[in-house]
């Protein structure tokens, strides 16, 4: 009798503080984006109720009240416990990566938004060139400034202008149907560009520039932002019929 | 309680410990020691500690990457106590020490301790979290 006493008095212990992990992991509150989920929660509330069901068992079978038929089932029963950690340990886990990827998700959606207003509203032109200088993308300011349609994709492979890097006035400079001259490896200040159209429009725009870096390739592109220098220039030829946008 | 006894002292300290044991029943082999009263190892214990062996690894691995500040320690140890009580367990009819049962059950009840103060850790990191406290 005594021993069955101090048998009971030995699995108290256990219990009590199993008991107080099971209550613990109860009161864990599960909210959407939170660490936990329900089905870790559910795993590891699972994984310490099999210790109680054991210390339980051996309580009830110190008191002499436990059916022996039952024994394989608690002995079953305890061999769930660390695969049911795993189980609440990978949920856990899951469900954060999950959290974060929805997270980070959002965030480039609302950092591209704020991108885009930014771009829509700068009031100066802003193209991305690509590693041979072509424009794969204009905001609306750069589309007024170089007179390109809404529908850029033909206009920015077979443009209807010519760029010059510098002064046109002495006619010399070599002049390109890309911005490839703007594509060095340093970032560009301030430098003079002169945007000609074959009716005779020319606009003078003042670039800054930030190449994107490739490696050791060399420039896999740039950022180019402008505002024009000097007023429009009037058309030179006669068959200038309208006037820029 | 806790009392060393030879190995020509085992049979005798088995029995006494039999009515310690809840699986013994009157009449019964006392787990842990076959008919001729020699001590065997319980294949159960034996197949639930390599499976917490086996699966410790990738808890831990896993385990690694959760966010749970501070509580996370607490469940690793919890962890390793009660694997270390799982190895208690299945090598215990091969100690001839009658309070290595006691000792067990500590051990069980200090990995309780771990999970509870893991839970609890958790909870309180979620409440905050959440802003109903600071």
């Amino acid at each position: 009798m005594i021993a069955s006493t101090w048998s009971v008095t030995e699995d108290i212990l256990p219990l009590l503080t199993f008991t107080a992990a099971l209550v613990a992991v109860l009161m864990i509150p599960v909210r959407p984006g939170g660490s936990i989920n329900t089905a870790a929660k559910t795993f590891f509330a699972a994984s310490v109720s099999t210790y109680l069901i054991s210390t339980l068992a051996s309580v009830a079978s110190h008191l002499g009240i436990f059916p022996s038929e039952l024994d394989p089932v608690v002995t079953s029963i305890e061999m769930l416990w660390v695969p049911l950690i795993l189980f609440g340990v990978y949920a856990m886990y899951s469900h954060q990566q999950l959290t974060d990827s929805v997270d980070a998700r959002h965030a480039v959606v609302r950092a591209s938004e704020m991108l885009e207003s930014v771009m829509d509203t700068a009031p100066a032109g802003v193209v991305v060139l690509n590693d041979v200088g072509s424009i794969t993308f204009a905001n609306p300011e750069a589309r007024r400034l170089l007179d390109m349609e809404d529908d850029l994709s033909s206009e920015m492979t077979d443009p209807k202008w010519s760029v010059c890097v510098g002064d046109e006035s002495d006619g010399s400079l070599d002049r390109r149907c890309d911005f490839l001259d703007l594509l060095a490896p340093e970032p560009l200040r301030d430098v003079s560009v002169t945007v000609s159209w074959p009716n005779g429009w020319r606009r003078r725009l003042a670039v800054n520039t930030t190449p994107f870096a490739n490696g050791s390739a060399g420039v896999a592109g740039a950022v180019a932002a402008f505002v024009e220098r000097e007023p429009w220039s009037p058309p030179v030829r006669a068959a200038a019929s309208r006037s820029p946008r | 309680m806790c009392t060393f006894v030879t190995r020509t002292d085992f049979r005798m300290a088995a029995d006494r410990s039999a009515a310690y044991n809840p699986r013994w029943r009157p009449g019964g082999l006392q787990p842990g020691f076959d008919s001729a009263g020699e001590a065997t190892l319980n294949p159960s214990d034996v197949f639930r500690f390599v499976i917490a062996l086996v699966l410790l690894p990738p808890i831990l691995r896993i385990g690694r990457g959760i966010r749970l500040p501070f509580g996370r320690r607490v469940f690793v140890a919890g962890l390793l106590l009660i694997l270390l009580a799982f190895a208690v367990q299945t090598v215990g009819p091969l100690v001839p020490w009658t309070g290595l049962r006691f000792v067990r059950h500590l051990i069980y009840a200090a990995g309780g301790f771990c999970f509870a103060w893991a839970a609890w850790s958790a909870r309180t990191h979620e409440l905050v979290l959440t802003g109903a406290r600071r």
